[in-house]
């Protein structure tokens, strides 16, 4: 039995704070008890007690005194307890913290961690359930990896506060803490063909047939990859169609191998994510096709995203709101020709 | 009786862990005796049996994720009391006690076409149509459809109640190209066999089973099959596949226009019934076409021709526009023929030849001749 995402991400600082000295926690009620509000920060204050900050509620604040730790050469790792109050702290990574290599001619550099527990679907309402880490694309200087359960979020987590020496957005999903990871092994997860991109933020494709039977690309990251496999299983199921699934987790800079790959064999492409579509991640992937990706195409790219609508508290109204597996059905539907099946029946 | 089921111990959580099972199948159980231990992320609570009883059909297991609201066990007044299964119960029964592989909705139906079971079929993940045919002992090569009849006696052919079966008369290789039209482009369709008359006819083509000679087609309509294909090329003797044709007309079948998926046939082109329009082919604007006429791959029919019936433009033939070819004639590979030239009736027209001039019927221009 896997961890879950939640047992994965607590184990992992757990795991850096014993082995590193440098690494420190900040933000809002970590201390046990509590523990943080979504439990990632569990027992930490107890076994670290002079390394774990629990601050005052003033994200501007405690991103601004991390930025300071991380110039002066610990690796704080910053928790905001909704995503959504990242806005508060906007100007400091923006202005500040994704800036200083630059302005200080690369005498200095900001190796720092904000966590993000982003996404909906769990009845928060209208800002506490944002995806918005679209509205750090084109901030330069900032990384930002999203998680997702097909890779080891500890791992991943670990590589962005130990071994990245730039400013790192990392997000993660709230309805994912407890999901269990579903490892990778041998080329397969599951019922799937896997495969795993090289590199310190993998990208993993996910397919129920080989991947040169793909008909169509499904790329969704975070909080959508889960959905996008479930897609993908029904696509089979009721249509004998094979869709592959690229869940990129470096979302800025963003990394275009694999799906560029994945719809240079599938001629088709359907792009996912949570927040509404409007300037966001979907619009960046399909710009960023190189060309023979793009010369492989068959049909006009798909984005699946959130109505561009605050999202409510009432569960209808929030599950008609976010986009979710029939959308992304739909989606490859609408790309896919009708008589180009590739299935026994012609 | 008593059904438990699964507490939500938080308004944000739909799944809870399941920690601990105290009780076993079939305990006798006190009121306010814990039977399992619950954990969300943000609590764990022991479920408590809400009164005496003996447990029943108990759902979880220890260290397993468990749904809000979903079956936790029964609670019966004696241990041999029946249990009720509710209907998630049933669900979750069905699904935990069923060693059946998946499989897509086409290969579940093919499998239960041909009797297959599904547990004797080697598999890695999700069974498909593909799977299943090759079980069935053909290679991936020789598709068969769903629907298509394995070769059996035709009283046992399953003709169904749907009037979407078809008939393909002829076995040749022109055959297997209609049988391909057939599925790409007529997906609504289901081939239930090849009627033909050699008697060294094939037992089947491309997985469609060849049922016997034209005596059968009285049997078949009868039984409900209102469609047929020509399935024969006949290369030059469009006379005889005009002879076929009215053979399948008496028969009382009807000839759909089969138009390969990938042909370009503009809206305003006219047609009658028994078209053949291959993959490639551009039939355009305010183009007319007659009965049986075959407008092979790659063929250029330029806006406003008119093709009657049985005429056969074979691969590669350009027509420009207003050209009007007669009944049962041909036109070769690759040959061209000029704006508004008017060809008869019974005509031949070689491969690579150019037409500039009206022929008139019975005309036989021979390859590369002008």
């Amino acid at each position: 039995m896997s961890q879950t995402v939640l047992e994965s991400l607590n184990q992992a600082l757990h795991r850096m704070m014993q082995t590193d000295e440098r690494v420190h926690l900040i933000g809002e009620d970590l201390l046990d008890p509590y523990g943080g509000a979504f439990k990632v920060s569990r027992g930490l204050s107890t076994a670290f007690e002079d390394r774990v900050w629990t601050t005052p509620i003033s994200e501007a604040g405690f991103v601004g005194v991390a930025i300071g730790m991380a110039m002066g050469g610990l690796l704080p790792v910053v928790e905001i307890m909704f995503g959504d109050f990242v806005l508060l702290a906007a100007d400091q990574l923006i202005n500040h913290g994704a800036k200083y290599a630059w302005i200080y001619n690369e005498k200095v550099d900001v190796p720092l961690v904000v966590r993000l527990p982003m996404g909906g679907r769990r009845g928060y309402g209208p800002t506490h359930s944002q995806t918005l880490e679209k509205h750090f694309l084109g901030a330069p200087g900032l990384a930002i990896v999203a998680t997702n359960p097909f890779v080891d979020s500890g791992r991943l987590l670990e590589t962005a506060t130990r071994y990245d020496r730039r400013p790192v957005l990392f997000v993660e999903n709230k309805k994912m803490y407890a999901r269990r990871q579903r490892p990778i092994q041998g080329g397969r997860c599951e019922a799937m063909d896997a495969r795993v991109s090289p590199g310190p933020y993998p990208s993993v494709s996910l397919s129920f047939g080989s991947f040169e039977m793909a008909d169509v690309t499904l790329v969704a990251y975070g909080g959508m990859a889960e959905l996008a496999v479930e897609a993908a299983e029904r696509l089979l199921i009721e249509d004998e169609r094979y869709c592959e699934v690229v869940m990129p987790t470096s979302i800025q800079p963003l990394e275009m191998d694999a799906i560029a790959q994945s719809v240079a064999r599938s001629g088709h492409l359907v792009v996912a994510e949570e927040s509404p579509g409007a300037g966001g991640f979907g619009a960046e992937v399909i710009s960023a096709l190189p060309a023979a990706a793009w010369a492989a195409l068959r049909a006009q790219p798909q984005r699946v995203s959130a109505l561009n609508l605050p999202i409510a508290n009432s569960t209808a109204l929030e599950a008609a709101t976010l986009p979710d597996v029939d959308d992304l059905l739909a989606a490859m539907r609408r790309v896919l020709p009708t008589a180009a099946s590739r299935s026994a029946t012609g | 009786m008593e059904w438990l089921h699964i507490p939500m111990l938080n308004a944000n959580e739909d799944e809870v862990e399941v920690i601990e099972v105290h009780v076993d199948e079939g305990q006798e159980v006190e009121r306010g005796q814990v039977l399992c231990t619950l954990e969300s992320t943000k609590a764990t609570a022991d479920v408590e049996a809400p009164c005496d009883g003996f447990v029943r059909a108990l759902g979880v297991r220890e260290g397993q994720r468990a749904k809000v609201g979903q079956p936790l066990c029964a609670l019966t007044a004696t241990a041999d009391e029946p249990v009720h299964l509710s209907s998630p119960q049933a669900d979750a029964g069905a699904q935990a006690g069923s060693d059946l592989p998946r499989a897509t909705r086409r290969a579940a139906a093919l499998a239960s076409e041909y009797e297959v079971d599904l547990r004797t079929i080697p598999h890695e993940g999700i069974l498909t149509e593909r799977d299943i045919l090759a079980h069935l002992g053909r290679g991936p090569g020789a598709l068969r459809a769903p629907g298509d009849q394995a070769a059996r006696a035709h009283t046992d052919i399953e003709v169904g109640g749907g009037g979407d079966a078809i008939v393909i008369y002829g076995a040749g290789g022109h055959a297997r190209v209609v049988i391909d039209m057939v599925r790409e482009g007529r997906r609504d369709l289901r081939i239930i066999g090849i009627i033909d008359d050699a008697p060294d006819r094939p037992d089947e083509l491309l997985g469609v089973p060849v049922l016997g000679d034209a005596s059968m087609f009285a049997g078949l309509r009868e039984r409900g099959v209102r469609l047929a294909a020509l399935g024969v090329g006949a290369v030059t003797h469009n006379a005889l596949r005009a002879e076929l044709f009215a053979r399948l007309k008496r028969e009382g079948f009807l000839m759909p226009n089969l138009i390969h998926p990938r042909a370009a046939v503009e809206s305003s082109a006219q047609m009658g019934q028994g078209n053949q329009i291959f993959a490639g082919a551009v039939v355009s604007s305010c183009v007319r076409l007659g009965d049986n006429t075959i407008i092979n791959s790659n063929v250029v029919v330029s806006h406003d021709c008119i093709i009657e019936d049985h005429a056969h433009l074979t691969p590669g033939a350009l027509l420009a526009g207003g050209v009007q070819v007669g009944p049962r004639s041909v036109v070769g590979m690759g040959a061209t023929i000029f704006l508004g030239v008017r060809v008869g009736a019974d005509v031949v027209v070689g491969n690579g030849s150019h037409i500039l001039q009206n022929l008139e019927d019975q005309r036989v221009v021979r390859a590369g001749e002008r």
